[in-house]
């Protein structure tokens, strides 16, 4: 596998057949040796890797995309990192949206990619903090590409291939997120931050849409919400029938 | 602890408006509670035997209960405490907003634990935001005297995580 047209992602490329995780590889491996910025790990074969909180994310061999890269965005604020969510999703989005062309790709908030309503990719970030300043960022990401079967207990579960009926060819795609990554983070480098918010609203689902949320503490009623913005923190804005308000990913919930 | 550290400590507390504060140190114990955890705010401090060094505690006994504000430092100032050697301890504050993560897994052993030395760079924590996981390096060496906030708990920007002794 290589990537080429980048002049930072993918530019070191450390491909293995098998992984428990890639981020969990890179995570460690940045410890004790000196990797530079831009710096791919991918994987045949994720055979354990990390999902949000204890959750696992579960993929086939050779079908899918396990990666993750190491950035170093030592001029982004530590309490501004939500940004990074933005890029990494933003990345994707704009990777595989001309592969789909007649199928909805939206980003769902906080970072995950939707086809046609369902899950297709997902993206978690490990970075490290030193006092304000964030040392390095490895920014993991799992595309479901050609996998057509899924464990029935993951309904919203879906692939490139489900939804557009046909292969694709898993070096290409590393190749434009490679690309598009570097792109999206060269413009919060260069202080785009608003034109990245506007290009993440413009595909965020439900994003000026009236719908229902529940709030995952015991014994809450579901309500009508239309998101409307997000906080620095990265917080979901919701309009509501009698005001707005804002929550935390672990507060809320869609229905 | 001097009556500084105890004033700024209860200031601190209050101003994070937690509803209980345990802290232990080896020679002594404090025991803070505010009008959400029960009817009134009670400190308690409870010396822990100690061999060579002055207790600090009052000297008639070995528990002193004050009922007023814990945002009142008089009633603090009223008490008798004997002064003991300054201890500066040095906290590490959270960056950002999050939950706090003493390991890395539910499975997993905590990063520090009260009494392990650290150097800069090691990694004591994970702040959690919006699926974005934060390990926190300690900018300072030391030793942990204190984890202030319990796992899986939400924190503040600039909320004080450890208290370190350099």
């Amino acid at each position: 596998m290589k990537v080429t047209d980048t002049l930072l992602v993918g530019k070191t490329l450390q491909y293995f057949d098998s992984l428990p995780s890639t981020n969990e590889y890179l995570v460690e491996k940045v410890k004790t040796t000196t990797l530079a910025e831009g710096t791919v790990v991918f994987t045949a074969n994720q055979f354990a890797g990390k999902g949000q909180a204890s959750n696992r994310w579960e993929s086939t061999p050779n079908q899918n995309i396990a990666m993750s890269i190491l950035l170093k965005p030592s001029f982004l604020l530590a309490n501004t990192q939500f940004y990074l969510n933005i890029v990494a999703a933003l990345a994707v989005k704009n990777a595989i949206e001309p592969l789909l062309k007649t199928i909805s790709v939206q980003i769902k908030w906080p970072n995950d990619i939707l086809l046609n309503g369902k899950k297709t990719c997902g993206i978690l970030i490990q970075n490290t903090l030193s006092g304000s300043n964030i040392s390095n960022s490895v920014v993991g990401i799992g595309v479901n590409v050609n996998q057509i079967t899924f464990d029935p207990n993951l309904p919203n579960a879906t692939s490139l291939a489900l939804q557009g009926e046909q292969t694709f060819d898993i070096e290409q795609i590393v190749n434009a997120i490679c690309q598009q990554l570097e792109h999206c983070y060269l413009q919060l480098k260069t202080g785009q931050q608003s034109l990245l918010k506007t290009a993440y609203f413009a595909s965020l689902y439900r994003f000026e849409t009236w719908a229902w949320y529940k709030k995952t503490s015991a014994g809450s009623e579901p309500f009508l919400g239309k998101i409307v913005d997000i906080t620095t923190n990265g917080a979901l804005v919701l309009a509501l029938e009698n005001g707005q308000a804002s929550f935390d990913l672990k507060q809320i919930q869609f229905l | 602890m001097t009556f500084k550290e105890m004033e700024n400590l209860l200031k601190l507390i209050s101003e994070l408006e937690m509803t209980e504060f345990k802290m232990k140190d080896g020679e002594f114990e404090i025991v803070v509670r505010t009008k959400e955890y029960g009817n009134t705010k009670v400190i308690t401090q409870v010396p822990a035997p100690v061999v060579q060094q002055p207790i600090i505690a009052p000297p008639a006994s070995t528990t002193s209960t004050v009922t007023e504000s814990i945002a009142s430092t008089k009633t603090v100032e009223s008490t008798p405490v004997k002064e003991e050697p300054k201890k500066n301890y040095i906290p590490i504050k959270s960056p950002i907003v999050g939950t706090f993560y003493r390991s890395a897994g539910p499975d997993k052993e905590a990063f520090v634990k009260v009494g392990d030395k650290i150097q800069p760079g090691k990694v004591v924590c994970i702040v959690e935001a919006m699926k974005l996981f934060n390990e926190i390096e300690a900018e300072i060496g030391g030793t942990i005297v204190q984890v202030m906030v319990e796992d899986a708990q939400p924190v503040e920007y600039d909320t004080v995580l450890f208290l370190v002794e350099p």
